[in-house]
């Protein structure tokens, strides 16, 4: 019986856990959309408190997957953020691997009348 | 949260900020009710000539929608922030030959069967319903709209008739378009950090690997 789940356990197992996060693919959904997303929008965007926010986009950051910027507009300091090359391939294959997980559990489950 | 709407807000993040429109709404339907003389009361009002004094009405008319268009950018800027768009003016190019079509009709008033600036403001808003599904589905009254002043004369409806008729509709299309478009921006985002979804406590980092 395991054996016909291997697939779809294997393709479970196969998500990147740094993309696949609830807030940190917000965040990389958001930034893949855009070209740099400032720091406030992301928190709108997500609810996190801001310490919560930059735990994640240094992880983010530290697997190369985004770059955060620090700027002024105008006398004020700003953190934006852009995915890079690495963090929107990543996100790409990453909604893949979900449409692919969707089908493998379409397959699994049982279907009308044969129960 | 779900990310196709995280992925639209993003993608269309200044065109989704409606209440801008607003002060446009107003505007037209001022300019509209004025046709009928609602503000004839007003000194110099309606204006003869363009650099008649009572011009000074419209012109400032003017000044407070812009003014109150400035606010509500700075609003959303202070709520929101920013996001830089990849390809922004790119992806609104499509409203360029809307806006021609716009102004010809308005300048030239072609006698005809149908209105063609009101047909292609309809095709453009059903094209917007198309292209973004539910998120766009408040267009679809405007479009409906758009598409009966586009055949209005077909009525035999006279011309200042749906001239009063196309100042509602545009009013009326940025009011519905502008405040929807808020409310879909607005529902995208958490009202607070605890009550959303996304936490720092990751479920899927703290679960055990799956069995193979």
């Amino acid at each position: 019986m395991p054996r016909l789940h291997l697939p779809f356990d294997a393709q479970l197992a196969a998500l990147d856990r740094i993309v696949h996060e609830p807030a940190r693919l917000a965040i990389l959904t958001a930034l893949a959309e855009c070209e740099s997303a400032e720091f406030r929008y992301l928190q709108a965007l997500t609810g996190l408190s801001q310490g919560n926010l930059s735990m994640h986009l240094i992880k983010l950051e530290a697997h190369g997957l985004i770059v955060r910027e620090k700027n002024f507009s105008g006398s004020y300091p700003s953190t934006s953020a852009h995915a890079t090359d690495a963090g929107r391939a990543a996100i790409a294959r990453h909604w893949d691997q979900l449409r692919t997980l969707r089908q493998s559990a379409k397959k699994l489950m049982p279907s009308k009348g044969t129960a | 949260m779900l990310l196709s709407r995280i992925r639209f807000i993003t993608r269309n993040f200044y065109q989704v900020q409606g209440l801008r429109m607003v002060p446009w709404a107003v505007l037209i339907l001022l300019f509209g009710l004025s046709r009928w003389g609602w503000f004839d009361w007003l000194p110099g009002y309606p204006p003869k000539r363009p650099l008649d004094p009572g011009a000074l009405w419209v012109v400032l008319a003017t000044l407070i929608a812009t003014a109150a268009f400035v606010s509500v950018t700075r609003y959303y800027r202070t709520q929101f922030g920013t996001v830089r768009l990849q390809h922004g003016l790119r992806d609104n190019l499509f409203i360029l030959p809307v806006l021609v079509a716009v102004t010809v009709d308005v300048v030239h008033r072609p006698t005809g069967a149908v209105i063609p600036a009101a047909l292609l403001l309809a095709a453009t808003l059903l094209g917007l319903v198309i292209r973004d599904g539910r998120w766009r589905a408040h267009y679809a009254p405007a479009a409906l709209a758009w598409l009966g002043l586009g055949v209005a004369p077909l009525a035999g409806l006279d011309d200042a008739t749906i001239g009063a008729a196309a100042y509602l509709t545009g009013s009326s299309t940025l009011l519905i378009c502008g405040v929807g478009d808020h409310l879909v921006m607005v529902g995208t985002f958490p009202r607070s950090p605890s009550g959303h979804c996304p936490t720092s406590t990751s479920t899927i980092d703290a679960a055990p690997p799956p069995t193979i």
